[in-house]
């Protein structure tokens, strides 16, 4: 009987602790991070060619993606985010538009992203790391592309 | 002879196993230096502990002929297998359960206590200030798309739509990104709805290391797009 208390004690912890992960685990489940980089590509002489250095993780995917039209690429502007689910966020973009995003949940492996433009909404299911390009906007001249990346 | 010589030597002198010689010697310096007679004094104090504590007893129990048991004790010393973790641990708790049952308790849920709650503080990012300012305060000190992510996943099948047509569900490639740049995990494209213009979702098959491109269109060429042209 004197070891009961102990007993006790140390399944009262152990059920404290399962709950506690659980719990961490679906706040984690409820936000994803998201960064999405304003890219505007233009065409331009090929001595002033040129990729923004800070694109350089993208750059390889930005010239085979658009290199047929556009030659230049500079980061006009960047946004990290935490969208918790169901939470709009919207980010103002150069030309004036607004972009919102808003998570949408987990479905198996993926989070559902639900990306709002103008004239345009849609719904994307990308695994954590996933990265996709918004584009076709024109604006000086050239387009503006938005590199989303989620996780 | 000079205190470091004699210091070596002091062990044997007090044990009387200096030859003669030697023995003078250490009592020469001896008789000049208080310092080393004072070495000397408790040298033969620890020697006097060592002697009572241990040789005594033995040579007691040499003279008394009790070797024969003090062996036999240690043969079957040896003989019997050692006590296993679980048999040590209910000695353990068994001699001294009275004392500990009382704080046993408290101090197992305490431990688990720490261990939950730095768990916890570690995965829910208590410490840490919440929503944007935290992504934005932690992201502006990265390069962006700074962490590759690469996957080992077989590259599946891939489609391509062109024009208007865009297939929900559309799936893309699982990726292998190039060493040292994002990797382009799966994405589908879910569902859209298009107000103006023409949705274009754009994957080449022969490039399947690259990401989807969601092209939004006016009159099909974004060269000339732009709500103004419509």
């Amino acid at each position: 009987m004197k070891q009961l208390p102990a007993c006790i004690a140390i399944v009262l912890c152990a059920t404290i602790t399962m709950a506690l992960t659980a719990t961490a685990e679906a706040r984690a489940d409820d936000a994803v991070r998201c960064r999405v980089s304003v890219i505007h590509a233009t065409s331009v002489d090929e001595d002033e060619a040129r990729i923004d250095p800070a694109l350089q993780p993208i750059a390889d995917y930005l010239r085979r993606s658009f290199g047929a039209r556009y030659n230049a690429f500079r980061e006009l502007d960047k946004h990290s985010m935490t969208l918790a689910h169901d939470k709009k966020q919207t980010r103002s973009l150069p030309d004036g538009r607004s972009l919102g995003l808003t998570y949408k949940g987990r479905q198996g492996e993926f989070r559902l992203i639900f990306m709002e433009l103008p004239h345009l909404k849609t719904t994307v299911k990308v695994r954590d790391g996933g990265l996709f390009f918004q584009a076709g906007q024109s604006f000086k001249g050239g387009i503006l592309i938005l590199a989303i990346h989620a996780g | 002879m000079k205190c470091r010589e004699l210091n070596e030597l002091l062990g044997a002198y007090a044990d009387g196993e200096l030859e003669k010689g030697q023995a003078r010697e250490v009592e020469a310096h001896l008789a000049s230096c208080p310092g080393c007679a004072q070495a000397l004094s408790r040298q033969r104090a620890l020697s006097g502990s060592l002697r009572e504590a241990i040789l005594e007893p033995a040579e007691r129990a040499a003279a008394e002929g009790r070797f024969d048991t003090i062996w036999a004790n240690v043969e079957s010393a040896i003989a019997a297998p050692p006590p296993s973790l679980g048999e040590r641990l209910v000695a353990w708790w068994s001699a001294g359960r009275s004392a500990r049952s009382r704080w046993a308790p408290a101090l197992a849920a305490a431990a688990v206590l720490v261990v939950v709650a730095g768990l916890w503080a570690a995965r829910s990012g208590v410490f840490a200030p919440e929503g944007d300012r935290l992504a934005d305060a932690l992201t502006t000190e990265l390069p962006p798309f700074a962490a590759p992510r690469l996957s080992d996943e077989p590259v599946s099948v891939a489609r391509e739509t062109s024009g208007d047509e865009v297939s929900p569900g559309l799936p893309t490639p699982r990726r292998r990104g190039p060493e040292g740049m994002v990797a382009v995990n799966e994405v589908f494209i879910v569902d859209y709805e298009v107000e103006r213009g023409t949705v274009i979702v754009e994957h080449n098959p022969e490039e399947p290391n690259m990401p989807v491109v969601v092209w939004h269109l006016f009159n099909g060429d974004e060269q000339n797009g732009g709500e103004e042209s419509i």
